[in-house]
């Protein structure tokens, strides 16, 4: 019985020192819910990016064109048995012509200018690995008459993706790193700010850790609020950029992944609650071990 | 129920003790005055007792077991301090300011606030249980903090220069209350003060501390 009266008191408690002290609270309130805002921001750009990441990575496709004279479906199965080919497929000539069709539909005249469809047969290879070494391997192949693939550009495009997903990585752990940082002075303001109530609770018998459950409460309903304004924001932000870009840039829409507000939103108020709970427990560390006696 | 032995205290970085050999006895219930001039040591003495300092030597017991040995916050849900500066917190009314006390350990509200009201009563300002700490006088303030350290039911209440603060008159209000409160609710009562000549008014045991050296009876 004793615990649920302390427990409704410390609830009780909790609320009055929310509302007691607007100052500070609303301080930790605004710099818990604009380190989760950068935090969405920041974990939904990456996410949005990851497309594009993926796109620039799936540049290693190999078109080998068929001899003249050669079987395409023979070469293919041929082809699939090179070491490092994970996948071969026929893209007939007829397909070819089709795709330059549609692709270029004034160019009908120049197609006039040839008897007959001037596109090959093409092997289209997926590699496992390195794409160099089948290209090679192709190259030599007696039913292979070109191999075209991203030869000049693939280095480029690989570093290119894989500086995007470190710098991701990169801008997360700094971000989480200083959203805690600032939410632990946040809570620190809040504990200076009542450091008498903090002497007086200790005087008159409370334990250390009653008084840091006390501001640990305090401190999770406030980091609950602020993640959850901070990732709505964040969500809303992140999303109307990417509609603008997707409005400016059609081509790049379908690689923009969607937000998903709802899991942004409680996955962003978790964060502000632990975030705040973590930063309470630490900044009310030295509080309750120094007491002062009013000397 | 309280016992020093032999306790010696430094200040730190100084090779002087600013007591040493200290030994003093408090039955339940008994009344002593600490006097002593400003700086003797009273308030380093109470620190002792309510474990926010330790003794370089010897030993402080309460109710037989070294106070190093309990707890900080049993220790002081057992025994009721009163400081100069009365500390009340401003934000809640006097009545607040008392049941605080026990509905930090958890104490029924109901049976608290009965208890705030009565214990308000004992010390003479019921009238102004709902008024905030800023609007009530220096002694009423202190009477207020007296009150809240009553709360727990102490069996042991410690007072460090309670009427530092206040003028000859609510001085001796304070003290008289003190004596008042030692006799119909029974707990033993340490008070420190270096109002000696006040003090000396009062029908109760003195203990003086100077020089470093506690004996019995008031100053030479």
């Amino acid at each position: 019985m004793r615990l649920v009266y302390r427990l409704g008191y410390v609830l009780r408690d909790a609320w009055s020192g929310l509302t007691r002290h607007p100052g500070p609270n609303l301080a930790a309130l605004v710099l818990v819910g604009a380190a989760v805002f950068v935090l969405a921001c920041s974990v939904l750009v990456d996410d949005a990016l990851r497309g594009v990441a993926l796109l620039l990575e799936s540049q290693t496709q190999i078109r080998a064109f068929v001899a003249d004279g050669q079987d395409p479906q023979a070469a293919a199965e041929a082809v699939a048995q090179l070491p490092g080919v994970a996948s071969v497929r026929v893209e007939p000539a007829d397909e070819a012509l089709e795709r330059f069709r549609q692709t270029f539909p004034g160019a009908a005249g120049l197609l006039a200018a040839f008897d007959r469809n001037p596109f090959p047969d093409t092997l289209i290879i997926e590699p496992q690995g390195e794409p160099g070494p089948v290209a090679a391997s192709l190259k030599l192949h007696p039913a292979v008459s070109d191999v075209i693939w991203a030869e000049a550009y693939l280095p480029q495009l690989q570093a290119l993706a894989s500086s995007l997903r470190e710098a991701g990585a990169l801008g997360l752990t700094a971000v989480f790193a200083t959203a805690f940082l600032v939410t632990i002075m946040a809570v620190h303001l809040n504990v200076l700010h009542r450091r008498d109530e903090v002497d007086i609770r200790l005087l008159v018998g409370a334990s250390p850790r009653e008084v840091r459950a006390q501001f640990l409460i305090e401190a999770a309903g406030l980091g609950l609020l602020g993640g959850l304004l901070g990732a709505t924001a964040g969500a809303r932000v992140v999303d109307q950029a990417l509609a603008g870009l997707r409005d400016a840039v059609p081509a790049v829409a379908p690689l923009l992944a969607p937000v998903d507000a709802a899991q942004v939103m409680g996955l962003g108020t978790l964060l502000g609650g632990l975030l705040a709970a973590s930063a309470s427990l630490t900044a009310t560390m030295r509080a309750v071990t120094q007491w002062r006696d009013f000397r | 129920m309280l016992v020093l032995q032999g306790v010696t205290m430094y200040y730190p970085g100084s090779p002087q003790p600013v007591f040493s050999d200290v030994n003093l006895r408090l039955e339940p219930g008994e009344f002593v005055f600490l006097t002593g001039p400003s700086g003797a040591g009273k308030t380093t003495l109470l620190r002792l007792i309510y474990s926010a300092a330790r003794p370089a030597a010897g030993q402080v017991l309460f109710e037989d077991r070294p106070v190093a040995s309990i707890p900080g916050h049993i220790l002081r849900r057992r025994i009721g301090i009163v400081f100069q500066d009365n500390r009340l917190l401003a934000h809640r009314s006097v009545l607040d300011n008392v049941a605080f006390a026990g509905e930090v350990l958890g104490r029924p509200p109901g049976e608290v606030r009965r208890r705030a009201m009565d214990l308000l009563e004992q010390v003479g300002i019921a009238d102004k249980a709902r008024r905030r700490p800023h609007t009530l006088s220096a002694g009423e303030r202190q009477r207020a903090a007296i009150a809240r350290a009553l709360m727990n039911q102490p069996r042991l209440l410690l007072a460090d220069e309670p009427t530092g603060n206040l003028d000859p008159d609510n001085a001796r209000r304070i003290f008289d209350l003190f004596v008042e409160l030692n006799r119909s609710v029974g707990m033993a009562c340490l008070v420190a003060t270096h109002a000696v000549h006040l003090a000396a008014g009062y029908d109760r045991r003195m203990v003086h501390l100077e020089g470093g050296r506690l004996r019995e009876g008031g100053p030479r």
